[in-house]
């Protein structure tokens, strides 16, 4: 009896304990599956001027960084980014193909509630998503109880990383 | 019976003037209570659970009292230190950094402050150029150095280089530097600035304001007059219920007599 009273004590107390950081997966290794294994050298985006007021816009506060690394080969753009869903910073992963996401996968979560954005019935309805008028998503996405910040901030950073491929693909042309 | 009628009078007028008079006392803190209440059920829309404060006179509130950084990393006309989790570019809070600051290096205008699992590049104004994380390290950073052309990372893999950009990284077989990034006395001028600002102690926004709403805020008896306020609101609803029956009962009574 008192063997189960202090199992059920510890398994209330790891309960209430903060989860710590995890990764579900590496960033490099999202980056290395996005490419079949073979990335390319990454480059750099300069968030400046009119590109850094429409991402202002999409986030709601300045971004940042002045730039931001991404991996390309032609229209197929790769994003590793970050924004604070509660308390702490979302690390998610964006393939974007032809304007469109091909995938999104949270690669690291650190806050205590809201991981079920990790899940495919989450993620996938990013799947095809592009940027309509005033670099807004062509759908709605259906939110999580619970979660509702962590779900924001995946909505603001498909936005973004669609903006971005547009920038860097209008830009230099195709590759 | 008549007796009774007076005595209970007595009774509704002297609660009735304990109603009034608690409740005058209590306006304010009413008041208080219910403002800070709805901004803390809305904290999340309104951004205050992911705003930060630090004002000195706050963190004075809390007892915090940051003692000033003696060390700091020098890098060409400029210290870099960690306070919280804040870096400091001399002054001057610039960027985020939640691991132990391990190493400084500058070129070309560009300044690397690095910690084991994520490093800062900088302009040399303290612009935040990119936050690079473990995506992108070519491994644990143990120290950070350069040389008059390229940034050096040691890892437990060996040395790697990096151009200005740190774009690419790749095997470095030279020297490392003698004088390679190490903690030194950091001028006491900048320390004490530093814990003058609040020391990169930041309080969450969400945190203040339930401190606001409890009391807690205001030392040890501040939410024990919360606590009085709050059981003045109760005594306030009882009170306010058993008038409001009485009056109804003597409404209906004087009904009754009439129709007699």
């Amino acid at each position: 009896m008192k063997r189960r009273l202090l199992l059920i004590a510890l398994t209330l107390i790891a309960c209430t304990v903060q989860a710590a950081e995890e990764v579900y997966l590496e960033p490099s290794q999202f980056v290395s599956e996005a490419f079949d294994g073979s990335p390319p050298e990454p480059a750099q985006l300069w968030i400046t001027g009119d590109l850094r007021e429409q991402a202002g816009a999409i986030l709601g506060h300045s971004p940042a960084n002045l730039r931001t690394r991404y991996w390309r080969k032609g229209l197929r753009t790769v994003w590793i980014l970050e924004e604070i869903g509660k308390e702490q910073p979302i690390t998610s992963g964006f393939v974007v193909q032809d304007g469109s996401i091909e995938a999104l996968r949270i690669l690291i979560y650190r806050e205590s509630r809201g991981w079920e954005i990790r899940h495919d019935f989450f993620t996938r309805q990013f799947k095809d998503a592009h940027l309509q008028d005033g670099n807004r998503l062509d759908r709605d996405i259906d939110g999580i109880a619970g979660a509702t910040l962590s779900v924001n901030a995946m909505r603001k950073l498909a936005r973004l990383a669609l903006l971005y491929h547009h920038h860097v693909t209008e830009n230099d042309g195709n590759r | 019976m008549v007796t009774g009628k007076k005595s209970l009078g007595r009774t509704l007028q002297s609660l009735y003037v304990w109603h009034r008079w608690i409740g005058i006392a209590c306006a304010l803190l009413v008041l208080w209570l219910a403002v800070t209440g709805i901004l803390l059920n809305h904290a999340g829309r309104l951004g205050f659970d992911r705003q930060y404060v630090g004002a000195p006179w706050l963190l004075r509130m809390y007892g915090i009292a940051p003692e000033p950084p003696t060390k700091g990393f020098h890098v060409p006309g400029h210290w870099l230190t960690q306070g919280g989790e804040l870096l400091f570019l001399d002054e001057r809070p610039v960027a985020e950094l939640r691991s132990p600051l391990i190493g400084a290096a500058a070129l070309r205008g560009v300044i690397l402050a690095s910690a084991a699992d994520m490093a800062i590049l900088l302009t040399d104004t303290g612009e935040l150029i990119e936050s690079l994380g473990q995506a992108v390290l070519p491994g644990q950073v143990l120290a950070v150095a350069s040389t008059d052309r390229q940034f050096l990372i040691q890892t437990k893999d060996g040395v790697y280089a990096s151009h200005a950009d740190l774009l690419r990284f790749e095997h470095y077989t030279g020297t490392w530097p003698a004088q390679a990034s190490r903690p030194q006395a950091l001028p006491q001028e900048i320390g004490q600035a530093i814990a003058k600002s609040g020391g990169g102690i930041r309080l969450n926004g969400e945190r203040v304001l339930a401190d606001l709403h409890s009391g807690r805020l205001f030392g040890r008896y501040g939410p024990w007059i919360m606590d009085l306020a709050s059981l003045s609101f109760i005594f306030l609803a009882l009170s306010g219920l058993w008038l409001w029956w009485r009056y109804r009962q003597s409404q209906q009574d004087r009904l009754r007599q009439r129709q007699r």
